[in-house]
């Protein structure tokens, strides 16, 4: 394979700009092969992304960079962009910038590319949504269109790779060629006559960077004395007011518009667009509130009976492989409880609840592709800015329902460094991914047995939104207190309503649950090891035998309550390592409920929540309470007891039980990212002590209450 | 439980610890073109060091 080389020695750079969904990560994955995800509403894209593709035998590098509207950037994602293309003449700067424009909303393309055309490096435009126009009734004049631009164009539908191999041609037409754009942007008459009076003290100096230095205040490259004069000029043309990003602002805009006046036509008159139609009602403050409603109701409960059957499949294929693998291992009964009970067992726990994250990540999936989760953030912005942060913190919200650490890096989005934090702040409490396995066991277990399924899918459906609850005053109390300061405004573009694209909602579902399998099932993988471990260890023939003795000092009633087999294998564990740990820490989770055993479940999840179903699934397989013969752990924790023969679980203590897993923060990988994006140890800190303080505090209420009701 | 077996839950059990203390630490190292400064995944690392 040839790789190009550029004057710098290295694979040429091309990187994809242009405004919030204008569908640069599409192109990038058509160009690339990548699957980098996709989303049907602006602010997806947070960070840098590199891939390569092929134009001959030469490889070409392609960044994909977050959306901006103008190279004045506001939130952190958009100063990750800004500098890409800001890098001129660093090794990493790009060799073509592909200007990806919405054909749609030229004009609001057209004045971002006005921006970046001054940048000097040669630019590909590449035209997008010319469906949505065609739709609309209208039509583009390309050659004219190429000519006002100063460059060629080229139309891509990415999504069926149609114009990707002209694009293709046309970057490696631009990376040999390197043509880079002259716009004729007419400035007012007075800031020309400024600017050439500079020039004629300064004839070195371009007109382009007298006018940034003039209208934009830019110091970029200019030495004490020409900035001197500058600032001069400026004074006398502007006075003191900061009216020279207006001025400049207007100018691209009218350039702007008169390419569309000159190259969009109306071949037809469209009244009423599909999405505005939908838009009556989907962002109606009452119809648009109720639809949301119902929407996320029925996603939860389709989540809930949907996947019933596939697990029922998982469950028998797992006791399948038992059955399989355990007679290989009979002559070494510590390596069969090993391989059974820590590997299999721990994996298979996890495996059994991947129906519920693909279901969930499909409607995700088919929302997000949909446009319709632009109105929700939309629908929020009234209740996130009650709290004082804005509709612009509900992607990152909704984001973290999938996983916390993009959640979070989502929050770049937010327009300033405190709603930022803020958001960041919060981000853990929304219900990820990792905790839906813990509520279905549990609402599978107690609440669907005595209310029904109905009630057991609205009982998944709260869960969800006890995070969203509790982080309305968390909000409110970072807000107005410790994260005061002035807001910048909410402005989010509501993207066009559209069919999902059902080849991205496969790769969205496929990498979610392949990725939810590696990350979580590795650390699955061992923590079960460990847990088995800890939970087996120490043993002897001396400790069994004085086991056997105690249970023979029983008395008859006591001893037809439980066979020898199970009171030996109950007091084993007791004097584990784990259950001495556990019981040695009861007493601090006794008021919520909680028993050494689902304490020392609760304990082994903290680095990832994940964790507490094979951990819970071991310790109850080798309790004496499970009934022989069952492996469920459902059951298991049914029949659970309390040492004085109360039952241990009741429908009042799943609540708390998922009520405590829905608001504390046991995943380190999201405190690791809260490290990173704040770069302190204060808010990750701040986070796990917060959210771990609530978590505890409201299940030790759930069950002081529901002792005093029942 | 006979040396082999022993042997063999010994080391399945270490390579379980590794594995999770990696697990533990890993996500808190510094991720290649983050920026310590302002925390985003971009060029001003240089400007902020």
């Amino acid at each position: 394979m040839l790789t190009v080389p550029d004057a710098r020695n290295r694979t040429p750079i091309v990187a994809l700009v242009g405004n919030p969904n204008s569908g640069k990560t599409s192109i990038f994955n058509a160009l690339t092969g990548a699957r980098q995800k996709i989303g049907n509403y602006p602010g997806v894209t947070v960070e840098k992304v590199s891939g390569t593709f092929q134009v001959g035998d030469s490889t070409i590098e392609c960044v994909d960079v977050p959306g901006l509207y103008s190279m004045t950037a506001v939130s952190a994602d958009e100063a990750v962009a800004a500098a890409v293309i800001e890098t001129i003449g660093q090794e990493t700067s790009p060799d073509v910038l592909v200007a990806v424009l919405d054909a749609s909303n030229l004009e609001r393309n057209l004045f971002f590319y006005s921006q970046i055309a001054e940048s000097g490096i040669p630019i590909v435009v590449v035209l997008t949504m010319t469906d949505v126009l065609e739709k609309e009734g209208k039509t583009l004049d390309l050659s004219a269109l190429e000519k006002r631009l100063g460059t060629g164009t080229t139309s891509v539908v990415a999504h069926k790779n149609s114009g990707v191999a002209e694009l293709k041609e046309a970057i490696d037409l631009a990376l040999k060629e390197r043509p880079a754009p002259e716009l004729e942007i007419g400035y007012p008459e007075i800031v020309t006559r400024a600017v050439n009076e500079i020039q004629i003290e300064f004839p070195h100096l371009s007109d382009k960077s007298v006018r940034r230095a003039l209208l934009l205040d830019s110091q970029d490259g200019l030495t004490a004395e020409e900035s001197a004069a500058i600032d001069r000029a400026r004074k006398a043309l502007l006075g003191e007011s900061a009216q020279g990003k207006t001025i400049d602002a207007q100018a691209r805009y009218a350039w702007a518009g008169s390419v569309c006046r000159e190259t969009v036509k109306t071949v037809r008159q469209v009244t009423k667009t599909a999405t505005e139609r939908l838009d009556w009602f989907f962002t109606h403050r009452f119809f648009g509130l109720l639809a949301f409603i119902v929407v996320m109701y029925l996603v939860f409960q389709s989540i809930y009976t949907l996947a019933e059957p596939l697990m029922g499949w998982i469950e028998s294929g797992i006791e399948w492989t038992k059955g399989i693998v355990g007679p290989i291992f009979d002559s070494t009964p510590t390596l069969q409880s090993l391989i059974l009970d820590g590997v299999i067992g721990g994996i298979g726990a996890v495996l059994v609840f991947l129906p519920q994250i693909c279901i969930l990540f499909f409607f995700i999936a088919v929302l997000e592709g949909t446009g319709y989760l632009g109105r929700a953030a939309f629908l929020m912005d009234r209740l996130l800015g009650w709290c004082g942060l804005n509709g612009r913190a509900f992607i990152p919200l909704l984001s973290s329902f999938a996983c916390a650490v993009p959640g979070i890096m989502a929050a770049r989005v937010m327009p300033d460094a405190k709603s930022r934090l803020a958001t960041i702040m919060v981000a853990p409490l929304m219900s990820c991914s990792a905790r839906l396995p813990v509520y279905v066991l549990l609402i599978g277990a107690f609440i669907e047995p005595k209310y029904g399924a109905t009630w057991a899918g609205f009982a998944l459906f709260l869960m969800h939104f006890v995070g969203l609850f509790v982080a309305i005053p968390v909000m409110l109390i970072l807000n107005k207190g410790i994260l005061k300061g002035k807001r910048l405004p909410f402005t989010l573009e509501l993207p066009r309503y559209q069919s999902p694209r059902w080849k991205d909602v496969g790769i969205s579902v496929y990498t979610r649950g392949r990725m939810f399998l590696q990350t979580a099932g590795t650390i699955i993988f061992a923590m079960s090891i460990l847990i088995w471990a800890l939970l087996y260890f120490p043993r002897s023939d001396a400790a069994f035998d004085s086991y056997r003795a105690d249970y023979s000092r029983l008395s008859v009633v006591q001893q037809g309550q439980f066979s020898e087999e199970n009171y030996v294998a109950q007091r084993q564990l007791r004097d584990s390592y784990l259950g001495k740990f556990g019981r040695a820490i009861e007493p601090v989770f006794v008021p919520a409920g909680f028993d050494w055993r689902l304490t020392t479940g609760i304990l082994a999840a903290f680095p990832a929540r994940e964790v507490v179903i094979p951990a819970l699934g071991i310790i109850f397989s080798l309790g004496g309470d499970v009934d022989e013969g069952s492996s469920d752990l459902r059951k298991a924790l049914e029949g659970a007891k309390w040492p004085d023969g109360r039952p241990l679980m009741t429908p009042w203590n799943a609540v708390s039980m998922m009520v405590f897993f829905a608001l504390c923060c046991q995943c380190m990988a999201t405190l690791a990212t809260i490290r990173r994006e704040t770069n302190s140890w204060k808010w990750p800190t701040a986070a796990f002590v917060y959210m771990t303080a609530l978590a505890y505090l409201a299940a030790a209420l759930i069950t002081w209450v529901g002792g005093l009701l029942s | 439980m006979t040396i082999v077996e022993g042997t063999i839950v010994a080391l399945i059990v270490a390579l379980a610890l590794a594995i999770v203390v990696i697990k533990m630490v890993k996500p808190f190292g510094k991720a290649k073109g983050t920026c310590r400064a302002c925390g985003t995944t971009c060029s001003c690392e240089k400007a902020h060091k």
